[in-house]
């Protein structure tokens, strides 16, 4: 489970909690294997409620594979054991945007190399949604916490340089390069960057890999 | 010739605020550097560094949510006006730090000709106001 989704799910319990407790239930989060009935072998809940007549697991799931195979296994598991009782609580995260693994820095300077040696080729439109994109990498793998998921140029910049990861000079660099880049990736052929821009860009990526 | 600043001063500084604790020292000291600069502005040239208690308003327009917290911003700004508008931290007797982030709709009653700026400027920016009265806006 991903750090977000796990703090999603404590979020979610937080709000439960006090619900359940008014309802006469006594609320154990993350309960260990002793408090769990056999049938559950070595599945355990996000949460159990218990009352005297009644049991209750809870689970926090979200519209993924992986979780949509838990609840059809759960809800066939429970179906046959009448005295305990299966709550799914649906807690979709408020973006549908998939989290990125955090690339090796080995992968990232491949791609810095490659683009080094292939502007001419590739030119500047593809160079730089190319760099930009190794540029991310670079960074997530410095914050893989806060830009675990897909960035826009805007708050990808506001998170480094916050954090002093770039210079304000080169903040100002590369919050051009960011617009021409959205331009781009957008359908602006108009607008093109220039090979010292670029460049610009590898240095700066290659300094955040540096301070990995 | 040296004189006394007259209170209050407002800049604006472009840029993104760096956090006290970075990884790169060199770009905390670069937006110091920054801060000064844009103070020096309005400050009279040979001006002496103030003895009076100081209040600071610091609005913060981000072009994206920020990422870390307000507060973040504080330090390094104190710093860099230390011994400079100001000769110590502890005369700072306020500090009023706020943050407009888009999407979020804010109103502004009579803003000064600098604020004005900073609402209509290209943002990210920061601005900065210094007073020598600590209970402004407090009746």
């Amino acid at each position: 489970m991903s750090s977000s989704s796990s703090s999603r799910e404590e979020a979610v319990l937080e709000t439960l909690l006090p619900q359940l407790e008014a309802e006469g239930f006594e609320v154990f989060v993350h309960p260990s294997g002793a408090m769990l009935p056999i049938f559950l072998d070595t599945y355990r809940p996000d949460a159990i409620a218990l009352k005297r007549d009644r049991k209750v697991a809870i689970e926090v799931t979200s519209p993924t594979t992986a979780s949509r195979k838990k609840v059809e296994y759960l809800s066939k598991l429970f179906s046959e054991h009448a005295d305990w009782e299966l709550r799914i609580v649906y807690a979709p995260p408020r973006t549908s945007d998939e989290i990125i693994p955090v690339a090796s820095a080995e992968v990232i300077e491949e791609h810095l190399a490659r683009i080094e040696h292939a502007f001419e080729v590739m030119g500047p439109a593809s160079a730089v949604l190319t760099a930009w994109a190794v540029f991310e990498a670079a960074a997530r793998s410095l914050i893989p916490i806060d830009l675990e998921r897909p960035q826009t140029p805007a708050r990808l910049l506001e998170t480094l340089a916050s954090n002093g990861y770039v210079t304000p000079d080169e903040a100002v660099m590369l919050r051009l390069l960011g617009q021409i880049r959205n331009g781009i990736a957008h359908g602006r052929l108009d607008i093109m960057p220039t090979r010292e821009q670029v460049e610009g860009l590898i240095d700066v990526t290659r300094t955040l890999l540096r301070l990995d | 010739m040296s004189v006394e600043i007259t209170f209050p001063i407002e800049f604006i500084v472009q840029g993104t605020p760096v956090s006290l604790q970075v990884k790169r020292p060199e770009s905390r000291a670069a937006w110091k550097a920054r801060v000064r600069q844009a103070s020096a502005l309005v400050l009279p040239e040979g001006h002496f560094s103030s003895e009076r208690s100081i209040s600071v308003t610091l609005f913060y327009f981000p072009v994206a949510e920020m990422p870390g917290d307000v507060d973040n911003i504080v330090k390094p700004v104190l710093d860099a006006l230390s011994k400079h508008v100001y000769n110590d931290d502890r005369q700072v007797e306020r500090v009023w730090v706020q943050k407009f982030e888009p999407g979020k709709v804010f109103e502004f009653d009579g803003p000064s000709e600098t604020l004005s700026e900073a609402l209509a400027g290209e943002k990210p920016l920061l601005f900065v106001r210094l007073g020598d009265d600590p209970s402004e806006g407090l009746t």
